[in-house]
């Protein structure tokens, strides 16, 4: 795997998502080859777009979201999972996610945008190979 | 380092498991092989996780509230990642939050309707307090 492919296209998917505004300090890390910590990142700032977002996600599914987070942090600080099976169990939840706002969002209604959404999809997908 | 001291982990740990905040017997024993190794950085990694895990789940502290703590524990949480990390504060700012929690829960029905559960808690966070 090419991790800095990787991580550029998740981040594309992030910013497409509205998760990631601000991505200085990812780059930095991305650039910098610290993938532990740009996952930790990735997950942190998903956290917190997920807690915010009520009004996209039922409280139950919000709530599992949030422990499928959690336990994969854990994993991954404590060393139970690699860095890669660490990266796909996040894509999976991220990728979800997406599908999810495909129902609930306004945004993704619009034709172009949700194209737009599908193609750093598939880009993530397609990294992974 | 008193921050550092087994003992304090140690009670951390019976606190968080009077709260009810270790989802399953095998966190438990993971937790008391790493306070046991003296790996006091993986522990409290673990018991800041469980305490967040625990915020996401509950519905007796308020969502206002909820945010906040959330915040001051993903903070901590960060810090792990940067380098030089201080063990020593990490602990006393995860006890804060951890004993500002607990006064939340005092003052909730969840504990006033349980009694016997606030005198054990009682006892465990004065235990802790000696400590420090």
């Amino acid at each position: 795997m090419d991790l800095k492919t990787i991580f550029f296209n998740i981040l594309e998917l992030n910013k497409e998502l509205d998760i990631i505004e601000d991505d200085n300090e990812i780059l930095l890390e991305i650039n910098k080859e610290n993938y532990e910590r740009v996952l930790f990142i990735l997950i942190i700032r998903f956290i917190y777009e997920i807690e915010a977002s009520s009004y996209r996600l039922l409280s139950t599914k919000k709530r599992l979201y949030i422990i499928r987070l959690l336990i994969l942090l854990e994993n991954l600080y404590l060393g139970n999972i690699t860095l890669n099976n660490a990266i796909h169990e996040y894509i999976n939840i991220l990728v979800r996610y997406a599908l999810i706002l495909r129902e609930n969002s306004l945004k993704f209604k619009d034709l172009e945008k949700w194209k737009k959404l599908q193609t750093k999809i598939q880009n993530i997908i397609l990294s992974l190979h | 380092m008193a921050y550092q001291n087994k003992a304090i982990y140690e009670e951390l740990l019976r606190i968080s498991m009077t709260l009810d905040l270790i989802p399953a017997e095998k966190d438990v024993n993971e937790l008391k092989d790493y306070i046991k190794k003296e790996n006091y950085e993986k522990a409290l990694y673990k018991m800041i996780l469980y305490l967040l895990r625990a915020l996401n789940e509950t519905n007796i502290v308020e969502d206002v509230t909820k945010v906040i703590y959330i915040d001051k524990l993903i903070d901590l949480l960060d810090q792990f990642y940067k380098e030089p990390k201080n063990i020593e504060i990490l602990t006393k700012d995860f006890i804060n939050i951890l004993l500002r929690y607990i006064r939340h829960l005092k003052s909730n029905a969840f504990i006033k309707g349980n009694k016997e559960l606030w005198e054990i808690l009682n006892d465990r966070v004065e235990d802790l307090e000696l400590l420090l």
